[in-house]
């Protein structure tokens, strides 16, 4: 439905695709496989096929003991040492050693899925990305259900002590929560497709606003010590006080917890930067750092960035905070931004593609003022260009070729 | 994989944290690497712990790479392999065919007390026995541990064709045994139904 991938495959075909094999080792619980068959049903017997091929090759081994890897290591520090020690005398590097100790704890962790890719910690969402090109924003619930979000700007509402959501104050869906414990928890997501935005109601009544092309991961009920969700993308959150529960809401590159305030996050995968901005309240904000993750605490009409580059934080004062949830009201604000980011900001909204030769865009003048999100693209693009002083041409639909 | 290049070179620095880095995050992965080839875990103990002397030892003439584990297992195999042959010499100087260390699936292990069961897996096993020691370690980078065919290319030093085609034709051997069970499945659905 989702992902015409697959369609046409072989069993053979599918055995060779590095990513059906890594699906089929990841959704090791038959849930997951479930849903993941559903969303392909053209596909679905030639996968069952391959699936129990993969499987056959499962080997089950006793984990080896806690005690052996801290004696093997032992081992090999001790000889690490009084190797280095005879060839040279080294300077101590207290605060690297330090750093040391806080990494062995970090990275004692079992994994159950050996990839050769380093393993991230960040959420990983069932839907890939291409699932934001559908037509209409999706819920998909923990449970396995569907629910296609047909009007403009829905508004989801989970019910306090409820297991029910009311969408666009209309309809009331019942969640058969099933008492799976067992299993880890299984989050629902919601998917912002690019041209679309949604707002949710979360249970504990925080209030997130989602931008286009934004994918988003919460929990049925906020259970344990924290509220935790995931977002990929930009949210504005109007997060419910409580001084027991932080709320900390994680992105690829950055983590913020908060206990109650008012916030824009912005994280795209394709910005080379994630970004929070502060409205209310206070906020710690985490970047992943090269070894360990470098921390802001965050003031009101404040700006922090991550950059994906440099890997660190840099905080600002922004004049008029209010600019950056412009986007919640229908339009964007610009001061002096720079031609590319505002293009990238169209492409989400409009579900369009620019093509530019990057250099042209030196010459581009930076953009102020209000972009109406009402307006059609044509109209947009016609302002744009006149205040950036560039040419465009009209390719189709979505493609659009600047010169 | 821009972070294990760092990492990496941190390491051939002389960095103390990366060496507990790159153990602590290799280990786990490093045994089941291991212990799938041989269950003797005192002995796979050993050949880790070489591999990380040797890695201390040479840590200055070591080369570039961005994928820590990708290299430690090109390494951890070449010793490993090396390490079986001897103890098989050692262990059986009669015997002298197939040097290539053997990995063993769990369903060739399985012993399942359900005669229906344990009849099918007859003939999976059967099937599996079929499979050489090249396509055994084809399909154990392949299925069990999830590397993609670059990967499993460096690892056993073979070019991509071939290690497709090794996947290939283990997989078309193996599909005749499954479906002929399955058909045996069929037949005593058939019986029981009339």
């Amino acid at each position: 439905m989702f992902n015409k991938k697959y369609n046409d495959y072989s069993v053979e075909d599918l055995l060779h695709d590095q990513e059906f094999v890594s699906i089929v080792l990841k959704y090791s619980s038959d849930k997951k496989w479930g849903q993941f068959l559903e969303s392909h049903q053209d596909s679905k017997s030639n996968m069952r096929k391959a699936r129990k091929l993969i499987l056959l090759f499962k080997i089950n081994l006793e984990q080896v003991e806690e005690e052996r890897k801290f004696k093997l290591w032992k081992d090999i520090t001790g000889f690490d040492k009084e190797y280095t020690r005879k060839n040279k005398i080294r300077r101590l590097r207290r605060v690297i050693r330090i750093a040391a100790s806080i990494l062995i704890i970090l990275s004692i962790s079992s994994v159950a899925y050996w990839g050769l890719n380093q393993q991230k910690s960040f959420y990983q969402f069932a839907e890939s990305a291409s699932a934001l090109t559908t037509d209409y924003p999706v819920l998909l619930l923990a449970n396995g259900e569907q629910i296609i979000l047909e009007k403009n700007d829905p508004e989801i509402k989970f019910l306090e002590n409820r297991d029910a959501i009311i969408i666009n104050n209309e309809k009331v869906i019942n969640i058969s929560t099933q008492n799976d414990n067992s299993e880890d928890q299984t989050l629902n997501e919601l998917l912002v497709p690019y041209g679309r935005k949604s707002s949710l109601v979360l249970r504990d009544g925080t209030k997130v606003w989602l931008n286009a092309g934004s994918r988003f991961a919460f929990p049925q009920k906020f259970e344990g010590k924290k509220r935790t969700v995931f977002i990929e993308g930009e949210g504005y959150f109007e997060v419910a006080k409580n001084g027991k529960k932080a709320f900390h809401v994680f992105s690829e590159n950055i983590e913020v917890e908060v206990l109650g305030t008012k916030f824009n996050l912005s994280a795209y995968s394709s910005d080379d930067f994630s970004e929070t901005v502060l409205l209310e309240g206070s906020v710690n904000m985490w970047g992943e750092g090269k070894l360990i993750r470098d921390r802001e605490l965050m003031k009101p009409n404040q700006k922090t960035v991550f950059s994906k580059v440099e890997k660190d934080l840099k905080t600002s004062i922004v004049e008029n905070p209010q600019m950056y949830i412009s986007w919640v009201e229908g339009w964007y604000q610009f001061s002096k931004e720079d031609l590319p980011q505002v293009l990238k900001k169209i492409e989400r909204h409009y579900n369009v593609t620019f093509s530019y030769d990057k250099n042209a865009m030196v010459k581009a003048l930076p953009i102020s003022g209000k972009l109406d999100l009402n307006r059609s693209i044509d109209e947009v693009m016609k302002v744009l260009s006149g205040v950036a002083k560039i040419n465009y041409k009209m390719v189709d639909d979505n493609l659009i070729i600047i010169n | 994989m821009k972070q294990d290049k760092y990492i990496w070179d941190e390491f051939r620095k002389e960095e103390d944290y990366a060496l507990s880095y790159i153990y602590h995050q290799n280990i786990d992965f490093l045994f089941y690497y291991g212990k799938s080839f041989s269950k003797d875990e005192d002995f796979i103990h050993d050949v880790i712990q070489d591999l990380f002397f040797d890695l201390i030892r040479t840590r200055k003439k070591l080369g570039e790479t961005d994928n820590i584990r990708l290299y430690l297992v090109k390494s951890f195999r070449r010793k490993l392999f090396r390490a079986l042959e001897k103890e098989k010499r050692q262990d059986e100087l009669k015997d002298k065919s197939g040097t290539e260390p053997k990995i063993i699936f769990s369903v060739e292990e399985d012993f399942i007390l359900d005669e229906d069961r344990s009849r099918k897996n007859k003939l999976i096993r059967k099937g599996m026995k079929e499979l050489n020691e090249k396509q055994r370690e084809v399909l154990y980078y392949k299925f069990t541990c999830g590397f993609d065919y670059g990967q499993i290319c460096e690892i056993m030093s073979i070019s991509y064709d071939s290690a497709r085609k090794l996947v290939s034709r283990a997989i078309s051997s193996l599909r005749k045994y499954l479906s002929e069970s399955e058909l045996f499945y069929l037949l005593i659905f058939r019986k029981l139904s009339i």
